[in-house]
């Protein structure tokens, strides 16, 4: 029995819902956390969706310290400058040709984000 | 049962016959003897026509081709007793002669009947429990439907779902390392971990096999080795993973496919649905237990199970990504569904906008109109009229002249009523995939060929003798600056002209596709809209938005849906929830009270809580206290599921 209780019939749904902004405040560790985790990796991505981050300055700082983060956030659609863009594919690309634990992962998303940049 | 009975009597008047024959009343014997047969040609058939009309088809499966096995009986019955009167008797060459023939025919008409039976039990469907014909019966009806409700039309699944393919993420395969079919995954692999990212389509690609597996084991396939099913010897069912909570596979299976009124017992899934053949049982969205203990036992009970050697159960577990020790824990080969390609996307929405247009185009049966017997009329009767004004002429003169003169007038009006036949027969308009072809002439051919590779205007008119013998006008505009195409006096003008339109309406999948990819690609969504839930949301949101534009991140295509569902939660009275009040309040929350939304979100996320307690323990703590007055908890809701067009959907255990 899956018992009387309401819940949200998409769990991306419940993520877009949680991740509305409380206070001003986006805590980025907590955020680094999220992203890095397969299971909170959406909701992650809501709250930058939702709050005020400068997503131009995340994704920079994000380049160099966890290139696959920054694909992630591209990849859903956040606009940064072309260069920008460009260095993180690069740097995609540079982690897909290591034998890293991330390499799969770097060439996927250097594969999606070289589908359609930005009009 | 009926015909049972008239087998019954047909086999007692045969009886009768014979001791009536011996008896030396041969005449009665004869009439006996023909009643029989006729009673045994038609009773049996009769009464299987009628079974056909009142028996559900699940039921129908089972029975129908022994119908024909007491037919042929009966008739070989019958065909030996006539036969035997024929030749033991000292009959007059009349009676005699009759019952040989009954007795042909009768022989002639039991060979029909076992060929019959021998079709009718190849078509059979295959002999399964009426609970599994149960399940399968729901399973096809219900598969189709998505399992969300997303405020407004959304094609069916079947019409919009794009073959998934999968690649090894972790775990032994004896596939190519390459990218697979979902297919060729399920039929090598016993236990399968199927992983995608959020809105990946596991649902759906769940619903999908189910519905494809429960129309094959439905179908008329009993001549077919079930090696041939979908997927192998295994009968596809689905079960979201949270309903394994603190339960089995066959109880969480039987709470989850039983109806008011279409029980099926948990003992159904606890054996083989035939035998060698297993279940394979999709256990969906094993990452919405967001409760990691409710997890663990869960994977447990799933790993256990998969390792019992006697199991029925073929288990593939759909999931986001999780840790890699929890799916590692299940000993089953994890495969990755490989996001939409730009060709898959390609395929989604070519597939989403002829489901719109096959709304209107859904019975199209291509055929020759010809046209209507009226110009048959149009074209002799004022032949006739003069012709029978000079036959009266013609009556009135001598013998020879008289003769003649009829034939020359008869001879006159046949050759042109001929021709007027001839030329009738000869005119048809055809409808054909890409184009409609009008025909007409006999001695010279005309032909017109109307391409269907454009939007058509397609008219109609009918005067009122028209309505009433159904022919008319139709007149197809091509946009040919010499004018629309005029075809009068078409037998079912309408037909026609559904056909025509809807034929048509392939261009208007291309340019619909077309368009709505475009703007995909300039608002740089292409990698995002890998998955067939935001590829469904992006095509909801082209159309609601008259193509103005889409979104351009996830966050804004999510917000935009959003306000899609709140709108189709507003509709009406009739979408609402019927259960207690509280859940119709609660339901109203999304456009009134998001603070208590982000609450059950937030605690749907965390688990292992009810998230009608969490909203009643909210409005408890705020000013709506008042409505808790309207609940006589715990009996908050109905037995049911109620869907809304809200984000929140309220589930009550059947």
């Amino acid at each position: 029995m899956d018992g009387d209780q309401p819940f949200f019939w998409h769990q991306s749904l419940a993520e877009y819902v949680a991740a509305a902004p409380r206070g001003k405040d986006f805590d980025r560790a907590v955020w680094r956390r999220e992203i890095t985790s397969p299971s909170t990796r959406s909701l992650a991505l809501f709250r930058l969706g939702r709050s005020s981050e400068d997503p131009e300055r995340l994704v920079r700082y994000l380049r160099a310290a966890d290139p696959v983060a920054a694909g992630y956030v591209l990849v859903d659609g956040v606009t940064v400058s072309a260069g920008l863009r460009l260095s993180v594919v690069d740097g995609l690309i540079a982690a897909g040709q290591g034998d890293g634990a991330t390499a799969v992962e770097s060439l996927t998303l250097a594969e999606q984000l070289s589908q359609n940049s930005p009009a | 049962m009926r015909w049972r009975w008239v087998a019954v009597g047909s086999a007692l008047l045969v009886a009768l016959a014979l001791l009536w024959w011996h008896s030396g009343n041969t005449s009665v014997a004869t009439l006996a003897a023909v009643v029989a047969t006729m009673l045994a040609a038609t009773g049996p058939v009769g009464s299987w026509q009628l079974s056909k009309q009142s028996t559900p088809d699940i039921v129908r499966g089972a029975n129908g081709p022994w119908h024909w096995v007491v037919t042929a009986a009966v008739l070989a019955l019958g065909s030996v007793a006539a036969g035997g009167v024929r030749l033991l008797g000292s009959l007059a060459a009349g009676p005699g002669a009759f019952l040989a023939t009954i007795s042909v025919l009768s022989a002639l008409g039991a060979g029909i009947a076992l060929v019959s039976y021998v079709r009718a039990r190849r078509r059979r469907p295959m002999a399964l429990s009426e609970s599994v014909r149960l399940l399968l019966a729901t399973q096809r009806r219900e598969a189709k439907e998505h399992r969300y409700s997303f405020g407004a039309h959304v094609p069916e699944v079947n019409r919009i779902y794009v073959e998934r393919r999968a690649e090894i993420a972790r775990g032994p395969s004896q596939l190519d390392a390459g990218p697979v079919t979902v297919r060729q995954v399920l039929v090598g692999s016993r236990h399968v971990v199927l992983v995608a990212d959020a809105g990946g389509g596991k649902s759906m690609l769940a619903a999908s096999i189910a519905r494809e597996s429960a129309a094959w084991w439905l179908g008329p396939r009993r001549s077919k080795r079930t090696l041939e099913a979908p997927y192998g010897p295994v009968i596809a069912t689905y079960v979201p993973a949270r309903m394994l909570a603190g339960t089995d596979l066959a109880r969480a299976l039987a709470a989850y496919w039983s109806r008011p009124g279409g029980q099926i017992p948990s003992e159904t899934f606890r054996n083989r649905p035939a035998r060698r053949v297993d279940w394979l049982i999709f256990v969906d969205g094993l990452d919405e237990i967001a409760d990691a203990d409710m997890r663990t036992r869960v994977l447990h009970y799933l790993s256990d199970e998969s390792m019992r050697a006697t199991s029925p159960h073929r288990i593939v577990v759909t999931s986001r990504s999780l840790p890699p020790l929890e799916l590692g824990s299940l000993g089953a080969s994890v495969y990755r569904l490989r996001p939409f390609g730009p060709d898959d996307l390609r395929d989604f929405a070519l597939r989403w906008f002829s489901a719109r247009a096959r709304l209107a185009a859904e019975s199209i049966v291509l055929q020759r109109f010809r046209k209507h017997w009226i110009v048959l009329v149009n074209g002799v009767w004022l032949p006739t009229l003069i012709g029978l004004v000079m036959l009266f002429i013609v009556y009135a003169l001598p013998g020879v002249v008289r003769l003649l003169g009829t034939l020359i007038i008869l001879l006159v009006w046949g050759a042109w009523a001929i021709v007027v036949y001839l030329q009738w027969s000869s005119a048809s308009l055809t409808v054909r995939d890409q184009r409609v072809i009008a025909e007409e002439g006999v001695l010279t051919r005309f032909r017109k060929v109307i391409p269907l590779d454009k939007s058509l205007e397609v008219s109609t008119t009918q005067s009122l003798l028209g309505r009433i013998l159904n022919y008319g006008l139709v007149e197809i505009d091509a946009g040919d600056p010499a004018g629309a195409e005029r075809f009068d006096y078409v037998n079912s003008p309408e037909i026609l002209r559904d056909q025509v339109f809807s034929l048509s309406r392939q261009q208007y999948v291309e340019e619909e596709s077309g368009r709505f990819l475009a703007l995909v690609h300039n608002a740089s969504l292409t990698a995002m809209l890998r998955v067939p839930l935001l590829a469904t949301m992006a095509a909801l949101i082209y159309e609601i938005s008259q193509q103005a534009g889409l979104p351009t991140t996830r966050t804004k295509l999510y917000q935009q849906f959003v306000q899609v569902l709140q709108n189709g939660s507003m509709l009406g009275p009739e979408t609402r929830p019927l259960s207690a009040p509280f859940d119709g309040w609660l339901l109203d929350v999304p456009s009134g009270r998001p603070e208590l939304l982000r609450a059950l979100a937030d605690a749907q996320l965390a688990g292992g809580r009810n998230l009608l307690l969490v909203a009643v323990d909210w409005v408890r703590a705020t000013e709506h206290a008042g409505q808790l007055g309207l609940i006589t908890y715990p009996d908050l809701g109905q037995p049911g599921e109620v869907r809304t067009h809200c984000v929140v959907v309220v589930h009550h255990g059947w």
